[in-house]
């Protein structure tokens, strides 16, 4: 019967979405489903950001999944059968792990296990977050099988299920990396503590330390590919993710955005594990009188119901805040008392995975508690509240709940992706690696609008910077400290000022959609409503708006196009500045706003850059201008060839400022305290000939440390890895010759 | 007169818990207030009920179930309303008492 459920549910997801069709769009971006190869290669191997100008942060835990993807792509091309399996994967897995949970605690009857499973999979937060997923809903099974795998554990302190749950990790490492910390920092501290619980009161058995150590070690050891370079992502102050946490005054931004959504979440809705989409949903009902009924009719008071029951109200308090005043003013204190706790800012959609997950196991054990009381009505009993379990989300099992309409559009989020977008792709990775790319129509955030051969449209991060190795500008979010100033340009139709722009940010490329069908009537206000009010409304305006930024036309096919900019205005990402135009930066300015301090200040030279007066390089003259070649060693590595370079130089980068950058002559690292930002965000060196042994040309190698990071992490984790193996197959062996030896 | 109210506190023990269901009942059904004070009273006077008439935790556990009932009228009736979140809220309390009733028993 469980078998049989597993494969239902596993099969499920492939009746969602029509055939050839996928969900790709949302935050989350599931781009690999589309080109797991190259989102592997551009995207999660370097310590950069493909958008914009190149913001530094580590995205490495997403490797081992990424790859993962690509080799299952190489044996299954179809993106939609890939992603059902996916989604299957989440359903049979998360239904089988809560089963077998609830069997290790209760050892009642299978039936009450199976109900216990049902509600974990049909509750709100695992039924309506499968459209435009984010990477951390893995844990919808991971959760359940990590808490599995954890009671195994601690009960056998057999080293083969950490071993197990240590592997199953490293495929989903993005689930355990600091971007899902909020979900990571929700669930396994409970479940560590529910785990140790039940097995010291309620089992009573001895916890092996040792082990448990060891495999901690382990854990972080295998992880350390991505867990170094995030540790210092995480200290490093300028990082935007830490700042929003641990910072005082932005925690205290959290609060005010915790306030504000605090109205949202309703705890009776979490009693009924209902939500207003459910049809029949009175019939929700029944959950929480399982419960209670269960808590009366159990025939002794059973620990692991009581143990169950503290966790599901702990969990309450956490994914609702709103038991009493008293609850809700303890919340806030958490938010300003706690390092990090701001991280839990969307409390009721971090929180409610864990809630339902131990509530699900209460429901059961309060099943098992209710059935052999009922008698011969338990079997009727058992089918009555399973049907009701699965009538509520009917919508969730037929694909409603996930075959729906873009927001604010009748396009379908299930897409059928345009080859002749896949071609477009193509030929942007030829193009030569100096030069980013400006994407219109521009969006108000990050995303790009993509039509199908279907009736679906992509609406997501956008795949030029993800799937070619460019580095992209897509929406406002991404081209500060130049927002507000590229707004202000367009709307005044300035397009000398446009270009200045598209030069000072190595713009080099126009990417042009000129499909009405991501604009105009398609998509008349999200995700476009604010950039409607600053650039053309319409694509006719902006085939006008692109004939006056840009010149040569490159590519076109269908309704992609690809044109350069105008070579006169454009930097190069590597030159040395003419001269430094110092200005006064106005604290008033938001960071979206910050060129509007220097951009108007005028420049004699394309290659004089603007530097804050509060620097005290502004006040040095920059005596020459030698001459700048570069070569690409990788993303985060270059080569840059310095000639006639016989005065103090400003050496320009025009990648978004981090300290991590570094240059170096014949492996000496060079201009470590005249590293400045220039142009309101690009990084500068101030070299002097004595810094280059009085040479006047030379070879410099202009390098991201952070990098190293991974290097070093990935080798710790290797070597875990291959040690592990070694050990794994000498105990293996051993015990192999121990079983096989006569007494 | 300590021990007249004793005796009268023993004496009269279904009338004492019926008024608490009833404070209780009315507190999410007629005063639809949101207030901490109403809830923190009255669950403290219910938990010196429980130690002065050795309640179990069974006790608590029956009047969770008529809360349950009342919070599962009022949001068929009327949705996510006020009462229907009082209720939710008395309930997480009432299990919570029951379930440290639990521990000690």
């Amino acid at each position: 019967m469980v078998i049989i459920i597993a494969l239902v549910l596993f099969f499920m997801p492939f009746y969602w979405l029509p055939a050839g069709t996928v969900d790709l769009g949302g935050d989350g971006g599931r781009l690999y489903f589309y080109d797991p190869i190259h989102l592997a290669q551009h995207f999660g191997t370097y310590s950069l950001w493909p958008q914009g100008t190149g913001p530094v942060g580590a995205a490495f835990s997403r490797l081992p999944f990424f790859h993962f993807i690509a080799m299952m792509s190489r044996v299954i091309s179809d993106m939609h059968t890939l992603a059902a399996i996916h989604s299957g994967i989440k359903l049979a897995g998360g239904f089988l792990s809560v089963f077998a949970i609830i069997r290790l605690l209760s050892g009642g009857t299978s039936v009450a296990a199976i109900l216990g499973g049902l509600l974990y999979l049909f509750n709100p937060a695992m039924t309506e977050n499968y459209i435009r997923a984010l990477p951390s809903h893995d844990q919808v099974f991971l959760n359940p099988l990590m808490a599995y795998l954890l009671l195994k554990f601690f009960l056998s302190g057999k080293m083969r299920f950490a071993v197990i749950a240590i592997g199953v990790s490293v495929l989903f490492a993005h689930v355990y990396s600091y971007t899902s910390a909020p979900s990571f920092f929700a669930f396994y501290p409970l479940a560590v503590l529910f785990a140790f619980c039940y097995a010291i009161w309620i089992k009573r058995v001895r916890i092996g330390w040792l082990r448990v150590m060891w495999a901690m070690i382990l854990f972080i050891s295998v992880h350390a590919f991505h867990f170094v370079p995030e540790f210092f992502d995480l200290i490093d102050a300028s990082n935007r993710t830490t700042s929003r946490v641990f910072n005082a005054s932005d925690a205290a931004e959290q609060l005010t955005y915790f306030v504000s959504v605090l109205p949202i979440p309703k705890v009776s809705l979490r009693w009924f594990a209902a939500s207003a989409w459910m049809p029949s949903i009175a019939w929700s009902v029944v959950v929480p009188f399982v419960i209670v009924c269960g808590f009366l009719l159990a025939r002794r008071p059973k620990r692991t119901m009581t143990l169950a029951g503290l966790f599901a109200l702990v969990t309450l308090f956490f994914s609702t805040a709103k038991v009493s005043d008293a609850a809700v003013g303890l919340y806030k204190q958490f938010f300003l008392f706690i390092p990090g706790f701001s991280m839990f800012r969307n409390f009721y959609g971090q929180w409610q995975f864990v809630f339902f997950f131990f509530y699900s196991i209460l429901f059961s054990l309060s099943a098992s508690s209710i059935l052999p009381r009922v008698g011969r009505l338990a079997v009727g009993t058992s089918i009555g509240v399973g049907l009701l379990l699965i009538v509520r989300v009917i919508p969730f099992l037929n694909g409603s709940l996930v075959n729906q309409k873009n927001h604010l559009s009748d396009t379908r989020v299930a897409i059928a992706m345009d080859p002749t977008y896949t071609e477009t792709l193509s030929f942007i990775r030829t193009l030569p690696t100096d030069g980013k790319i400006l994407v219109l129509p521009f969006t108000d955030c990050c995303y790009e609008v993509v039509h199908g051969t279907n009736d679906g449209a992509y609406v997501g991060k956008s795949p030029v910077g993800y799937l070619t190795g460019k580095h992209d500008f897509a929406g406002y979010d991404e081209i500060m400290p130049f927002s507000d100033t590229f707004w202000r340009l367009s709307r005044e139709k300035n397009y000398q000022g446009i270009k200045k722009l598209l030069g000072i940010l190595n713009i080099r490329y126009v990417f042009y959609n000129s499909d009405p069908r991501v604009y105009d009537a398609t998509f008349p206000s999200y995700p476009y409503d604010y950039a409607r009010k600053h650039l053309p409304d319409s694509q006719e305006g902006y085939r006008e708006f692109v004939d006056r930024i840009a010149t040569t036309r490159l590519y076109s096919v269908g309704t992609f196009e690809l044109y350069e900019t105008e070579r006169h205005s454009y930097l190069p990402l590597f030159y040395s500045a003419a001269a430094v135009l110092p200005y006064k930066d106005d604290p008033r300015l938001s960071e979206y706003a910050k060129a509007e301090a220097f951009f108007e200040i005028p420049q004699n030279n394309i290659h004089d850059v603007y530097m804050e007066q509060n620097d005290v390089l502004s006040k040095n003259a920059v005596a020459s201008s030698p001459e700048i070649t570069y070569h690409q060693i990788s993303p985060v590595k270059y080569k840059v060839t310095v000639s006639a370079a016989t005065e103090p130089y400003l050496l320009v980068m025009l990648m978004r400022f981090n300290e991590g950058w570094k240059v170096y002559s014949d492996m000496v690292q060079l201009a470590g305290n005249s590293h400045v930002r220039v142009n309101g965000y690009a990084n500068a060196w101030y070299i002097t000939p004595g810094a280059t042994r009085m040479q006047n040309s030379y070879e410099l190698i202009v390098e991201l440390d952070k990098q190293r990071l991974f290097h070093t992490g990935l080798a710790v984790s290797v070597a875990t890895a291959v040690v592990s193996l070694i050990m794994g197959a000498l105990v293996y062996g051993n015990n192999s010759k121990n079983h096989s030896s006569p007494v | 007169m300590g021990i007249t109210v004793r005796t009268i506190l023993h004496q009269y023990k279904q009338v004492v818990l019926t008024i608490f269901v009833l404070i209780v009942l009315s507190d999410i059904v007629f005063f639809k207030t949101e207030s901490d004070v109403m809830l923190f009273v009255t669950l403290a006077s219910y938990v010196g009920c429980i130690l002065y008439y050795k309640l179990s935790s069974a006790a608590t556990f029956r009047l969770s179930l008529l809360v349950l009932g009342v919070m599962s009228v009022a949001f068929i009736a009327t949705g996510t309303s006020v009462i229907t979140e009082r209720a939710a809220v008395w309930l997480f309390f009432l299990i919570l008492t029951g379930i440290v009733q639990q521990i000690k028993e």
